[in-house]
C-alpha cells in the first residue's frame, strides 16, 4: 500500500477525539491507549516509534490495524500487549494501567489477559504441540491433568486434534499457526493480539487462518486485534485503524471503505 | 484494581525441569561442550587431590620407615649388632606408628627373640603372630641373655624394678622407643632415646618444602577452576543467546523472570553434577595411573587402603565443587536471560 501524506495538525487533533470507541456503545473497553509515545534510544540516536497514538477497543471487537512498514504497528502491539511500557501516555488493559505494574504483575497480565499470535509462530521447537499449548496454562498455575484436557480440546477446536504429539518442526506453516492460535487461547484471554498472522502463509492457508480466527471470535467472544495488510482480514473486521508515523490517522468500518481503491493494491 | 493482581503463581519445579530436560536433549552438542568444561575442571581438581593424598600416604610411610631405621641405627650404635641376639621389650601400649616399623625391622633383620613384658594388656598383633616374640612373666626373665631392654609404647610405663630387669642384660641399657620422658632409672642403668627429633634446619627445610607444594597446588587449582568457570559462563551465554526467541516467547506467555532464571540454574546444576561425576572418574583414573607408574602396585595398594576415606572425601568435594562451579558460572547468564525484555527477545532473529 502507499503511504499518504502525513496529516496536518488539525486533522490529527480531530482524530485524537474520533478514535474513541463509538459513543453509545457501553461494552467495556478492553484496551485503552491514551496519547502513547514510545521512543527508542540506540546509542545517540532516538527513534520515535509512536508519537501520541490513542485508541479504544471494545470487548468482542475484531479490530484491524493497517500501516506502512516502520509506522509503529509492532510497537503499538507491544504496548497494548504489556510487553513494553510506553515512554509517556497511558495504556490500560482491562482497566489496569500497565505503567504501575512490576515485572511479575506484568507477567500475570500477559499470562491471563493477552494471547499472542506472531508472524513467525514462535512455537517452542523442543516441545510437542500439546506441550506448547499447555505451557501458558502451566504459567497460570493449572495442574497438568486439567491443562492437558483443556489443551486437547482447544487443539481440536483449531482442527489439529490428530497432530497434537508432533513437534512444530514436523508441521506445515499453516498448522503451526493453528497451534499458535490454540496457544494464544489457552488461558481464555480478554484479547488476542495478532501481528501479521498471515504474512508467512500462502493465500489459501492465510484465508483458512482468517476464517478460523473469525469463527473462534464468534464462538468465544474474544477480542481480536491484528496488524495486517490482508484484504480478506480487513473485510472481516469490525473496525480498521490506520497508523502512520507513530500516530493513528484514520478509523473506519469495512462497510465504509472501497476495497477496490488503489490503496489496497 | 492493582490489588486484584496477585503474584504470578509459583511455577511447579516440574515444568522447569521438563523444559531443561528437553533443552539438554535437543541441544546435546552445546550441553556436551558445557559438560566437558566441568569434566575437565573437576578431573583436574580430583587428580591433584588424589595424587596428593596418595603421595602423602606413600611419603608418610617412607618417613616412618626412615625414622624407624634411624632408631634402629641408634640402638645398634649402643648395643652393637642385635642380629641373632635376644632383646627385652617392655610394652606400654599403644605403639606409635614408628615403633611398629621399628619392631618389624627388628624382627626382619634383627633379634633372635623378643622377650615381651606387657603387664597391662595383650600383645600387639604384630607381635602375636611372630614366632620370635615370647611373652615373659617376670621382670627378671625379661633381661635374661638380652642385649638391652627396649621401652616401647606411649601408655603408662609399667611399674617395674629397672635394676632387677637389667640384671641379666649384656649391657645395662634401657632404650626408649617413642618420644616421651625417660622413666626414672637407677644410676647404674643407662637410658638412651631412639626417637630423636630432626635437627631444626632439616625440620625447617621440610616445612618449607611442604608449604611450597601446598601453595603451588592451590595456585594451580585456583587457575584451573577459574578457566573452567569462564568456559562454562561462555557456553551458557551462548546457550542463552541461542534461546533468545524461546525466552521472549515464554515471557510473552506469562513466564516470570524467576522461571527463566531457574531454567538456566537447573540446567547448570544438572550439567555440573553429570560433569562432576565423570570428572571425578577421569581424574582418579589419571591420578591412579600416575601413582602406579611412579611407585608401583604395592605402595599404591597400601596407600589406597590407608587413604580410602580421604579419597572418598576428595571425590565428594570435587563433585560438589563441580556442581557449585557450574551454578556459579551460570549466575550471570541466567540473570542475563531473566532480565531480557520480552519484546527485545522477540525481535532477535537468532
Ligand atoms: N527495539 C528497537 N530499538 C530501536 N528502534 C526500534 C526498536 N523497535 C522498533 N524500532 C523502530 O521503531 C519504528 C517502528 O517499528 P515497528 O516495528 O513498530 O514498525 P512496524 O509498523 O511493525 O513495521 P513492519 O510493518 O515492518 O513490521 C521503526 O522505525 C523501527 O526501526
Ligand atoms: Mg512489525
Amino acid at each position: 500500500m502507499t503511504a499518504s501524506n502525513p496529516p496536518d495538525a488539525a486533522t490529527r487533533e480531530r482524530f485524537q477525539t474520533l478514535f474513541r470507541a463509538p459513543t453509545g456503545d457501553d461494552r467495556p473497553r478492553v484496551i485503552r491507549a491514551v496519547n502513547v509515545h514510545k521512543t527508542y534510544t540506540t546509542g545517540s540516536q532516538q527513534t520515535h516509534a509512536l508519537r501520541g497514538a490513542s485508541l479504544e477497543v471494545l470487548r468482542g471487537e475484531y479490530l484491524s490495524i493497517m500501516g506502512p512498514s516502520g509506522s509503529g504497528k509492532s510497537t503499538l502491539f507491544n504496548m497494548i500487549g504489556a510487553l513494553q511500557k510506553p515512554s509517556s501516555g497511558k495504556v490500560y488493559i482491562d482497566q489496569v494501567d500497565i505503567a504501575e505494574l512490576d515485572h511479575n504483575e506484568l507477567a500475570w497480565l500477559r499470562c491471563r489477559k493477552v494471547g499472542y499470535i506472531f508472524q513467525s509462530y514462535n512455537l517452542i521447537q523442543v516441545m510437542t504441540c500439546l506441550e506448547n499449548v499447555m505451557l501458558p496454562m502451566a504459567f497460570a498455575g493449572l495442574e497438568p491433568e486439567p491443562a492437558r484436557d483443556k489443551a486437547v480440546s482447544i487443539l481440536k477446536l483449531v482442527g489439529l486434534g490428530h497432530r497434537m504429539l508432533h513437534k512444530p518442526g514436523e508441521l506445515s506453516g499453516g498448522q503451526q499457526q493453528r497451534v499458535a492460535i490454540a496457544r494464544a487461547l489457552a488461558n481464555s484471554p480478554e484479547v488476542v493480539l495478532a501481528d501479521e498472522p498471515t504474512a508467512n502463509l500462502d493465500q489459501r492457508t492465510g484465508q483458512e487462518m482468517i476464517e478460523l480466527l473469525d469463527d473462534l471470535k464468534q464462538r468465544l467472544q474474544v477480542t481480536v486485534i491484528s496488524a495486517t495488510h490482508d484484504l480478506k482480514m480487513l473485510q472481516k473486521s469490525d473496525r480498521i485503524l490506520w497508523i502512520e508515523d507513530g500516530r493513528i490517522v484514520r478509523d473506519a468500518r469495512p462497510s465504509d471503505i472501497d476495497f477496490g481503491s488503489a490503496e489496497f493494491h | 484494581m492493582l490489588s486484584t493482581i496477585p503474584n504470578q503463581v509459583r511455577l511447579p519445579l516440574r515444568v522447569a525441569v521438563g523444559v531443561v530436560a528437553q533443552g539438554i536433549r535437543i541441544r546435546l552438542g552445546r550441553s556436551l561442550v558445557t559438560v566437558t568444561g566441568v569434566v575437565l575442571g573437576v578431573a583436574f581438581l580430583t587428580s591433584i587431590l588424589t595424587t596428593q593424598t596418595l603421595h602423602r600416604s606413600v611419603n608418610t610411610e617412607d618417613r616412618l620407615r626412615e625414622q624407624a631405621s634411624r632408631a634402629f641405627g641408634f640402638l645398634t650404635a649402643e648395643t652393637g649388632p642385635v642380629f641373632g641376639k635376644n632383646l627385652g621389650v617392655v610394652l606400654a601400649a599403644p605403639l606409635s606408628p614408628m615403633e611398629e616399623r621399628l619392631l618389624a625391622r627388628l624382627e626382619r633383620d634383627g633379634a633372635a627373640e623378643l622377650r615381651v613384658y606387657a603387664p597391662s594388656g595383650a600383645l600387639p598383633k604384630s607381635l602375636t603372630n611372630n614366632g620370635r616374640a615370647r611373652r615373659v612373666r617376670s621382670e627378671r626373665e625379661l633381661g635374661q641373655d638380652a642385649v638391652a631392654i627396649l621401652l616401647m609404647g606411649r601408655g603408662v610405663v609399667p611399674a617395674l624394678d629397672w635394676s632387677l630387669a637389667t640384671q641379666g642384660t649384656r649391657q645395662r641399657l634401657v632404650a626408649l622407643g617413642s618420644e616421651r620422658a625417660m622413666p626414672a632409672l637407677p644410676s647404674q642403668v643407662e637410658g638412651v632415646a631412639l626417637a630423636r627429633p630432626l635437627p631444626p634446619d632439616e625440620q625447617r627445610r621440610l616445612l618449607e618444602a611442604a608449604r611450597r607444594d601446598r601453595f603451588r597446588a592451590i595456585w594451580i587449582i585456583g587457575i584451573s577452576l577459574l578457566v573452567t568457570i569462564i568456559g562454562i559462563t561462555n557456553s551458557m551465554l551462548m546457550s542463552v543467546t541461542e534461546r533468545f526467541r524461546d525466552i521472549g516467547t515464554m515471557k510473552c506467555l506469562g513466564a516470570e523472570s524467576g522461571f527463566i532464571r531457574r531454567i538456566f540454574l537447573i540446567e547448570a546444576s544438572v550439567m555440573g553434577l553429570v560433569g562432576g561425576v565423570f570428572g571425578v572418574l577421569v581424574g582418579n583414573l589419571f591420578a591412579l595411573t600416575l601413582t602406579l607408574v611412579t611407585y608401583g602396585p604395592t605402595l599404591l595398594g597400601q596407600a589406597l587402603v590407608a587413604e580410602l576415606s580421604a579419597l572418598g572425601l576428595g571425590g565428594a568435594v570435587s563433585l560438589a565443587v563441580g556442581a557449585l562451579l557450574s551454578v556459579l558460572a551460570s549466575l550471570y547468564p541466567a540473570e542475563f536471560a531473566a532480565r531480557m525484555l520480552p519484546a527485545a527477545a522477540l525481535r532477535s532473529n537468532v
